[in-house]
Formats: structure tokens, C-alpha cells, sequence
């Protein structure tokens, strides 16, 4: 991952238009646009209900909207499954940790890299070993690389369903990283990390921002997403209600409403 | 045609049959989403008890009664001894696949060690026939008609006149959410083992008494055709397992006038690869959809 | 060794044989992949029957063989290209199954609708005595490479030399894929389908490739079989049958290759020569009972007691001895800075 060259900062990467969702009679997301440029942190933010999941759920294409479309990079995408999209570096974390338990931690980490030849029934058969184990130590140093950052590497062996609440969350992001994103769908990120840890992962998410990774997170720590993102996409009860800053969305009355109400 | 009217004679037996045995699965099912594959093994155990019950001089119609109990304790057992531990134990699904079929192979074999390979039959009335509406019914078939129409006549009155009847139906559409509103989930899903394994054990003494000889195999096949008509009708809905057993009863028997009669349960396996395929939260679904958004 | 004991010996050789290479390929599927193929047997059958019409020879009055049984495609091909046509057969058969099965269902529903297509086909197979004899069953399928052994107990020696053949490639096979970074995916697929796809696996295409190869090994297992002992029916092949294989697998160890290969010893062959050595007891049918009552306790008492069979899966780490060192310092890094609710199951 190399930065962007400043001119690519700001170019579209993902525009989403007037999703919908309903489930069981009731609209959970009712015409949601979002448009995200390319090198930008933003959150999307917004009471407990407001459709948050869905909507990251929809861009991911784990779910199929019932109405909308979603570009990205200029390409209508609204029909790709979720591995098509991810091959294609749209990459997403989930809101509950979704760890690969029986398998140790590298594993989670290398199953994560893209084009690893030797991954098809096919390359099994075709190309020789010694190409799959070249490309997988490549992959081990930046595995070993990204857990050192974080103090887990004496939990590089380990079965990532024997890690802590937190340390869980953690792998989850760095094996987002490892599938190389453009844009990264995290979803509450930092929920269950120790406060004393969650500056450090603010930072290395600044820094992916900076090599040029677009991000999206949702996040409920409002005081997190005003020192971390550009701007922020405000839902409640299934409708985009603000897009701008953070600060701006700080005095805006339908906010505040939105989290009174929710 | 002279054989349209027999026919549907044949269907309504099997779809009584049938609807004991799926509402029975569905119940179950619907409120514990463990797919029991020794459901069929305890309609089996049961009907045999109803023999040996039988086969002291005592009168089927006791024997019935017997094996729906003998079949509701055994369910509430299973549950309590193996399911509930596993559970607890964190074995998921797909685990608990694994122990239901382990558990058939135990229940079933355990039977057939018991009472050798060899045909059995009840000692229960025969000769007698009556005309309904210009079908003919000999003295069982009416019987087992009556039983299936009391027995559903029964689970519809727990199910909409009861509290926990109603509580059930708020654990089988979504056990975490009935469990916010205070149901009592754990009382629940015993009512609903019991509730299982008592028609169940109905369901297997109607299909042996149904049955010219009967042996432990005769209801082997017979747990795909219940899940068949438990899924046509839609997991958890008691409603939609009788309608479900009506179709299949109906399509399994006419398609015998059609087809060779070996195919007639393939039919129904067709019919449940095909639900699960075009339709899996089954036929009634709109209709459940709806009446939610209702009350 | 007397003959007799040779005899006995090479026979439980190729049984074992058998049930080990159908055990290593539901394991591909079970213990890797996590699909629960409750008609693994009937591509056990399939294959059975395509090696056994494609060596009685055509269906003709003129065959001898095909006076006395009914069967379609007879041909007598020679020696393994029946067990390849078996393989392919295998394959072909599972696309259809696994795009109807695997593709959107619930995993509760995927085993119903397996054990529903197994109970299809012995239906099937049964009821149109055109097809494959019925109920009754192929009988006096020849014997591969007959002429190459001088004595009968001779080529008892050459079949296990062939099964150990065809075990190896398996075993080559399986191996290849469970180290290849593509059993790590299959592994992330059975931990999470969701997950998996997240980051790119095409998780449809790669349950339907070990869903493919599985059978494929299935169905050489059955033609190896079927070839060895002469006779097949509808049988042989009831939908237990894969419970029983499935039980081999839950006991000696999902995913491992060893542990698999010591359940599909225990069990298939195991119990059923054990029970041999029985003073017989019982009606009729009482020691099979018994037998398969018996696989039941094993299959919940594993479950219960050791899940993970006799030998677990293996951990897969990549050598580096500095990290297996410092994995031993308790107390490292993050952990220390979680409270300390958070630490359980750090052990494991």
C-alpha cells in the first residue's frame, strides 16, 4: 500500500443511492445515499436502530437491498455478492467479532490475503509448493509485522477463539488490513477494546488512512469520531439525517433529537 | 373414475396420519430449532409399547394412550439428559445434529434388538366398514380420522386459548425476543418436547395400526416425509404442518394412480427438495407475515 | 502365517483400505469444509455401480453374466479406467446434488436435503429393477487383473496392493489440499461462511469443490470395493451406512488424517470383525443391532466427552522457534493491559 498521490484524495470511491431495506413489513433503511471519497475516515454514526449495520451490511453485500444502487469507482455494483466485492477491495469487519476460532491467530491473518496462489482447487494441482510457500512468507513477516504493533505476537499460534473480547476485535481489524482494502466497513471497532488500547488503534486506522485506505466506520463513542474523522454520515430510524462534520452535527437540532429520541 | 374417491379415502388416513406425526416435529422444532433425527425412532419405541401393552389382552385404544405418554416422557427425557446438556455445554447445531442422529441409531437399533427383525401386528377390530359420503372406511381408518381431527382440534385450542400456548408461539417466532417479554422459556420448550413426544407416540401406534404387519424399518423413511410436510407448511407453525400434510397425504397417494406406487414416497421427497429449494420458510409464510404485523 | 490366517488378514487389508479412503474424503467435506453429507454413501454407491456395469460386460443375451440381472451402460472396460469412469461419475453426480443443496441452505436443512436425496435414489434404484437390478442387486462382477495372480491368496496380496495404490493417491490428494493455503480457506469456511466471504472467499465454489472431491473419493472407494467383493445392493448402501462413517470420523478426529484413518479402522471394520469373535447370541439381526446401538453410544459419548476425537486436529504453526518461545512467557503484551475477566480461555 503505497499513499495516494494528493490529486486522488477526494475522488469518489463509493456512492450508494437510495438504499432500502425492510424486514418483516417494517423499513430498517428507507433511501439511503451516501457518497465517500477516496482517502477520507468517516463515521457513520446515529441512535440504536437507525439502520447503521444494515446499510454497512448492504455495501458489503451481505444483504441484498430491496431498492438502490451502489457504484464504486464507477462501476454499478449494486449484484456483486460480498466475496466479489471484497476481491475488489471493499473490506469489512463485523459488529460482532467473527473470528476464524479454529484456527490460530496467523492463520485468521493469512487466510485473509488476496491472489495467495494455491488457493483454488485448481492451483492445488498445478503449481508447485514452493510458489504457495514463497508468496505465504511474504505474508508471515507482514502478519508478524501488524501483531508486534498490537503486543500480540506471543499470540501468533494461538486459536483465535482463545483470545480475549478485545484482542478478537483487534485481529479482526488486522486481518481487514491484510486483505489490502481500499475501502475498509468497519463496524464498532473499538467496541469492547481496552480505553488504554483504543488510542493506539486510532492511530494505526489514521495511518491507513494516510497510505491511502478510504475508511467507514460506525462508531458509538462521539468523542472518538470527533478527533478521528473527516465527516460524518448522522442516521436515525432508517434515514441519512446530516452528512458534514462532526462539529457541525454537534448542533444540529435533528441530531440531537435523533439521540434523544433513540 | 372409480378410483378417484378411494383415493381420496387413502389420502385423508395418510394426511391424519401424517398431520400427528409433523404438528407434533413442528411444535418441537419451532421452539427448540434442534432437528431431531430421532423423532421417528421415538414414534417407533412408542408404537411398540403400545404392542407389548397390545399384546397383554388390553385394547389398543389404552395402548395409544400409553404410548402417547411413554412418547411424551421419553422426549422430555431426551431433552433433559442429552439435548439440554449438549446445549449447555455450547455444542451449536451442527453439533447437536450429530447427537440426534447418534441417538436414532441407539433408539432404533436398541428397539430391534428387543424385538428381532420379524412383523408384528395389533390385535384391533376389524370387518367393519362404513360409507362416508360414498367413500369407504373400514372401523380403524374412521377411528384414526377421528383421533388426528381431536388431536388437532386440541393443539388449536392450547394454542390460542391457553397462556402457554400462546408463549410457545412467541418462542417459535423468536425465542430471544419472547424471553425479553418474560416467557418462560425453559418451561416452554418441556411443554413443547412433551407435546412432541406425545403425538409422536400417537402418530406411530395410527401408522402401525394403518399398516397390515408392522417391524421396527416401517417407519425408517417416515421421518423425511413429517419433516417434508413440517417444512412445506413452515418450521414452527402447527397450522402450516397440517396443511402440509394434507398436500403430501394427497400427492403421495394420487400420485400412486399415476406412477408406481414404490415412487409414492419418493414423491414427497420431491416435494420437500423442491419446498426447500423454491420456498424454505414455507407455503403459509405470507400468511404468518401478516398475521404478526396484525396482532 | 497359514492361509487361512493370510486370507483373513489380506481381506481385513482391503476393507480397511475401503473405509479409509472413504472416511479421508467425507473428512474433506465434514472435518475441513463443514458440510454435513448425509448422502456421502450414495456416492459410495454410484461408484460401486458404475465400476460394476462397466465390467459385466454389455447387457446382452450373449453375455452370460447379464442372463440373470437387469442393468443399463454394461461394458467391460479394463482395469482402472472402470474406477476413474466411477470417479468421474462420482463428480458428475455431485454438481447437480451441490447446487441444490449447498447453495442457500440452512445447514440443518442442507443435511435434511442429503439424507432426502439418498433416500431418493435408494428409491429409485429399488423400485425400477431395469436399472440396477433392484432390490436384488449386481452379482458376479469379475475380479480386475484376475489372470495376473496365480493362486487365489495371491491375488488377495495383489488387491491389497492395489488398494494401498489407490490409497496413497488419495491420501496424496487430501494432503495437498489440507496443507495448501486453499485447506486453510476450506478451514476458515467451516469457522465462518460470513467471514470467509468478507474477505473475498467464493465460499459457494469452494464447498462445491470439496463437495466434488469428497464424492470423487467416495466413489473410488465404492468401486474398489465393489470390485474386491463381487455383489452390490441397494443394502449395502441404506443411509445409516454414512452415519456409521460419520461416527469413524466424530471418534478418531475430524480433520486429522490420522485420527480419521484410526476411526475408519475402529469403527467399519473394528466393530464389525469384533463382534465376529461374539459368541452369537440373540435372534437374528440382534449382534447388528447391537453393533450399530453401539456406534450410536460412541458417536454421543465422543461428542460429550472428547469432541475433538482421539486425535484432535492438528495446530497449524509456521516454524519459527522464537515465536514458539516467547508463546510460552505468560503475561506478554495485551493480555496485561485487559482486565482480567477478559484473560479466560486464554489457556487453551
Amino acid at each position: 500500500m503505497s499513499a495516494l498521490p494528493a490529486e486522488a484524495v477526494g475522488r469518489p470511491i463509493l456512492s450508494a443511492r437510495s438504499l432500502s431495506h425492510s424486514f418483516q413489513a417494517v423499513r430498517v433503511v428507507d433511501g439511503v445515499s451516501i457518497d465517500i471519497d477516496e482517502g477520507r475516515l468517516y463515521g457513520l454514526i446515529g441512535p440504536n436502530g437507525a439502520g447503521k449495520s444494515t446499510v454497512m451490511n448492504i455495501l458489503a453485500g451481505a444483504q441484498k437491498p430491496i431498492g438502490g444502487t451502489t457504484h464504486y469507482g464507477g462501476v454499478d455494483i449494486t449484484r456483486w455478492p460480498a466475496y466479489r466485492r471484497a476481491r475488489h477491495g471493499v473490506i469489512r469487519t463485523f459488529q460482532l467479532s467473527n473470528e476464524f476460532a479454529r484456527l490460530t491467530v496467523l492463520e485468521n491473518l493469512l487466510v485473509a490475503v488476496p491472489n495467495q496462489p494455491g488457493d483454488t482447487f485448481r492451483e492445488v494441482f498445478t503449481t508447485p509448493r514452493r510458489r504457495w510457500n514463497r508468496r505465504q512468507g511474504e505474508s508471515l513477516d507482514r502478519a508478524r509485522a501488524l501483531l508486534a504493533r498490537f503486543n500480540m505476537e506471543a499470540k501468533a499460534d494461538d486459536y483465535a477463539g482463545d483470545l480475549s473480547g478485545g484482542q478478537k476485535r483487534i485481529l479482526e481489524i488486522l486481518r481487514a488490513v491484510m486483505a489490502q482494502p481500499r475501502l475498509l466497513l468497519l463496524d464498532e471497532p473499538l467496541a469492547g477494546i481496552h480505553p488504554r488500547i483504543i488510542e493506539s488503534v486510532c492511530d494505526y486506522l489514521r495511518e491507513l488512512r494516510r497510505e491511502g485506505v478510504t475508511i467507514l466506520m460506525i462508531e458509538h463513542e462521539l468523542e472518538v469520531v470527533e478527533t478521528l474523522c473527516d465527516a460524518v454520515v448522522v442516521m436515525a430510524s432508517g434515514i441519512v439525517i446530516f452528512r458534514g462534520s462532526m462539529t457541525e452535527a454537534r448542533q444540529r437540532r435533528e441530531v440531537i433529537d435523533a439521540y434523544v429520541a433513540g | 373414475m372409480s378410483l378417484i374417491l378411494p383415493t381420496i379415502g387413502f389420502s385423508l388416513i395418510s394426511a391424519s396420519i401424517l398431520a400427528l406425526a409433523a404438528v407434533g416435529f413442528t411444535l418441537q422444532f419451532g421452539v427448540t430449532n434442534i432437528l431431531n433425527l430421532a423423532f421417528a425412532e421415538v414414534m417407533t419405541s412408542s408404537a411398540f409399547v403400545a404392542y407389548w401393552v397390545n399384546s397383554r389382552g388390553i385394547s389398543i385404544w389404552i395402548g395409544m394412550l400409553v404410548a402417547g405418554l411413554f412418547g411424551a416422557i421419553l422426549s422430555l427425557l431426551i431433552n433433559r439428559w442429552l439435548y439440554r446438556p449438549f446445549i449447555r455445554s455450547g455444542t451449536r447445531l451442527f453439533g447437536l445434529i450429530i447427537v440426534s442422529m447418534g441417538l436414532a441409531l441407539i433408539i432404533q437399533n436398541g428397539v430391534l434388538a428387543i424385538t428381532g427383525p420379524g412383523f408384528f401386528t395389533y390385535d384391533q377390530p376389524h370387518g367393519l366398514a362404513f360409507d362416508v359420503a360414498g367413500i369407504r372406511f373400514t372401523y380403524t381408518e374412521l377411528a384414526i380420522l377421528l383421533i388426528a381431527v381431536v388431536a388437532m382440534a386440541a393443539v388449536h385450542l392450547l394454542l390460542t386459548r391457553t397462556r402457554l400456548g400462546k408463549a410457545m408461539r412467541a418462542c417459535s417466532a423468536d425465542s430471544a425476543l419472547a424471553r425479553c417479554s418474560g416467557v418462560p422459556t425453559a418451561r416452554v420448550v418441556d411443554i413443547a418436547w412433551l407435546l412432541s413426544g406425545a403425538l409422536a407416540g400417537i402418530a406411530g401406534v395410527t401408522l402401525f395400526m394403518n399398516t397390515t404387519a408392522f417391524s421396527v424399518t416401517t417407519s425408517g423413511d417416515f421421518l423425511v416425509v413429517i419433516i417434508a410436510a413440517a417444512i412445506l407448511g413452515g418450521v414452527g407453525d402447527a397450522y402450516g404442518a397440517m396443511l402440509g400434510a394434507l398436500i403430501i397425504g394427497f400427492a403421495t397417494e394420487f400420485s400412486a394412480l399415476f406412477l408406481n406406487s414404490a415412487y409414492k414416497t419418493a414423491i414427497a421427497f420431491v416435494i420437500l427438495v423442491v419446498v426447500l429449494l423454491i420456498r424454505p420458510q414455507g407455503v403459509r409464510a405470507a400468511f404468518a407475515a401478516a398475521r404478526e404485523v396484525q396482532t | 502365517m497359514s492361509n487361512a490366517t493370510q486370507f483373513y488378514v489380506t481381506t481385513l487389508l482391503i476393507y480397511g483400505a475401503v473405509s479409509i479412503i472413504a472416511c479421508w474424503g467425507l473428512d474433506l467435506q465434514f472435518g475441513d469444509t463443514g458440510i454435513l453429507n448425509f448422502a456421502f454413501i450414495m456416492f459410495q454407491a454410484a461408484g460401486a455401480y458404475t465400476a460394476a456395469v462397466l465390467t459385466l460386460g454389455p447387457s446382452t443375451q450373449s453375455n452370460p453374466l447379464s442372463n440373470y440381472q437387469h442393468y443399463v451402460f454394461g461394458a467391460s472396460v479394463p482395469y482402472p479406467v472402470s474406477v476413474f469412469a466411477a470417479a468421474l461419475v462420482g463428480a458428475l453426480l455431485s454438481y447437480p446434488i451441490g447446487v441444490v443443496a449447498l447453495r442457500r441452505l440452512r445447514s440443518d436443512y442442507q443435511a435434511v436435503a442429503m439424507l432426502v436425496v439418498s433416500l431418493i435414489a435408494t428409491t429409485v434404484v429399488i423400485s425400477d429393477t431395469g436399472l440396477l437390478d433392484g432390490e436384488r442387486g449386481l452379482f458376479l462382477i469379475p475380479k480386475p487383473l484376475r489372470d495376473s495372480a496365480d493362486t487365489l491368496l495371491g491375488y488377495q496380496w495383489l488387491y491389497v496392493g492395489i488398494s494401498c495404490v489407490f490409497l496413497a493417491v488419495v491420501l496424496w490428494v487430501i494432503a495437498r489440499i489440507s496443507r495448501a493455503p486453499l485447506g486453510r480457506s476450506l478451514r476458515a469456511i467451516r469457522e465462518s461462511e460470513s467471514a470467509a466471504a468478507a474477505l473475498g472467499k467464493n465460499v459457494l465454489s469452494l464447498r462445491m469443490g470439496a463437495f466434488v472431491v469428497g464424492n470423487m473419493i467416495a466413489a473410488i472407494s465404492g468401486a474398489l470395493l465393489v470390485q474386491y467383493i463381487g455383489s452390490w445392493s441397494p443394502n449395502g448402501w441404506l443411509y445409516p451406512e454414512t452415519f456409521v462413517y460419520l461416527g469413524a470420523i466424530i471418534i478418531g478426529g475430524a480433520a486429522n488424517k490420522l485420527g480419521v484413518l484410526i476411526g475408519a479402522l475402529l469403527l467399519p471394520v473394528g466393530i464389525s470383525e469384533g463382534v465376529r469373535y461374539l459368541p452369537s447370541f440373540g435372534g437374528p439381526g440382534f449382534v447388528d443391532a447391537v453393533q450399530f446401538m453401539l456406534i450410536g453410544v460412541l458417536i454421543i459419548a465422543f461428542m460429550w466427552f472428547r469432541p475433538r476425537g482421539l486425535v484432535p486436529e492438528r495446530r497449524r504453526t509456521f516454524g519459527n522457534p522464537r515465536w514458539s518461545f516467547r508463546r510460552r512467557t505468560p503475561g506478554a503484551g495485551v493480555a496485561t493491559a485487559m482486565p482480567s475477566a477478559d484473560e479466560q480461555g486464554l489457556a487453551g
